[in-house]
């Protein structure tokens, strides 16, 4: 009995909290695609004010970094074990470095989060420069575990 | 022997403004984010000073033209083999290969650049007028293909640089800064004069707004 509850215990812990969120697992491949068009469009956004091709203003700064902020943390949970299916661009190594996986995600997560204070900050220098520190991690990702 | 003019001063210009352009082009990719507004800069200085060499070498001085040093693939493996007779003013045949080889792999990387996107916030100026999937495409060739095959020809150039300087002790890069280049026999000397270079200024500006318009379409 103790060693059945053991094992209870252990399969709760196996990281099927993530794939549980989803009914198929071709469901997070649609999630995460969607997820991440819509992440684009905020990025890009926030990316024109740090670049100065649109005026800074401090309510859209604030939006679409709380937004990129709150996409960062959903995403990092909607790469469940087996959802490497097409349509899905996630090169084999996410489910394979996982640690270093998630670094990558928690980098980018301490970017999102400085973004938004900078946001909140209504600084257009220090959101440019939490922009950028932003845009490198999003490349440093993409150029390990994404094909094109 | 005799020290002739060879390069004339656009060609001379072109060169190192390009080797500047590369440089900056590489390392602003690399940095990836804002730092993609300098690329895209590097990149339409690239395409102007390309479409500029590429008629340069058709109106241009005698040895910056092409029909001076586009030669037959027979001359071009009797050069290798050493049987192509003597030093050869200007490029030799396998080097007036890779200026063409490099002219066009560039021109593919500026000009496909005009159509790409990082994915982040950056996209070419011409890129909305694509499909994303087909920007995309034009992407991973920019990123993955033309890319390797410009660091590969620059790779080559830098080790016939060397190999002319270390089997044949020739110099090439003095050339390639001061203008003259020590020649065997009747070698005629490249017309290197005010009005040429005035030509090339006027030709230069032309391709500039060229790019400038497409940039802007």
């Amino acid at each position: 009995m103790r060693c059945a509850s053991l094992l209870m215990t252990a399969l709760l812990a196996l990281p099927w909290s993530a794939q549980a969120q989803f009914v198929r697992l071709n469901d997070a491949v649609k999630y995460r695609q969607a997820a991440f068009q819509v992440l684009s469009t905020h990025v890009q956004r926030a990316g024109a004010m740090a670049k100065g091709e649109i005026p800074f203003d401090k309510p859209a700064a604030e939006t679409n970094a709380a937004l990129i902020e709150m996409l960062s943390r959903q995403l990092a949970t909607a790469f469940p074990p087996g959802s490497d299916m097409a349509p899905s661009k996630a090169k084999p190594e996410v489910w394979q470095e996982v640690a270093q996986f998630k670094t990558h995600g928690d980098q980018w997560q301490g970017a999102a989060a400085k973004l938004s204070s900078a946001a909140r900050s209504g600084d257009a220098n220090a959101f440019k420069t939490a922009f950028n520190a932003l845009a490198q991690t999003c490349k440093s990702c993409h150029d390990s575990y994404r094909n094109r | 022997m005799k020290k002739i003019r060879v390069w004339d001063l656009p060609t001379r210009v072109f060169h190192w403004a390009l080797v500047v352009i590369i440089a900056g082009a590489f390392i602003t990719q690399y940095l990836g984010g804002t730092a993609m507004d300098w690329h895209f800069r590097f990149g339409y200085a690239a395409l102007a000073l390309v479409l500029f060499r590429v008629l340069w070498g058709l109106i241009g001085p005698r040895y910056a033209r092409f029909a001076s040093f586009l030669r037959s693939p027979a001359t071009i493996v009797a050069y290798l083999r050493g049987r192509a007779g003597g030093q050869h003013s200007g490029h030799n045949p396998l080097g007036g290969l890779s200026v063409l080889a490099m002219l066009a792999v560039i021109l593919l990387q500026a000009g496909s650049g005009l159509f790409t996107n990082d994915d982040i916030a950056s996209e070419g100026p011409l890129a909305h007028l694509i499909d994303k999937d087909l920007s995309d495409q034009v992407s991973w060739l920019h990123a993955q293909v033309t890319s390797k095959l410009i660091y590969g020809l620059v790779a080559l150039h830098l080790l016939a640089i060397a190999l002319h300087r270390v089997l044949k002790k020739r110099d090439l890069v003095t050339p390639m800064i001061t203008g003259d280049q020590v020649v065997e026999g009747d070698a005629l000397p490249a017309n290197d004069g005010a009005p040429v270079r005035t030509a090339a200024l006027v030709l230069m500006s032309v391709c500039a707004m060229g790019v400038y318009g497409v940039v802007h379409w």
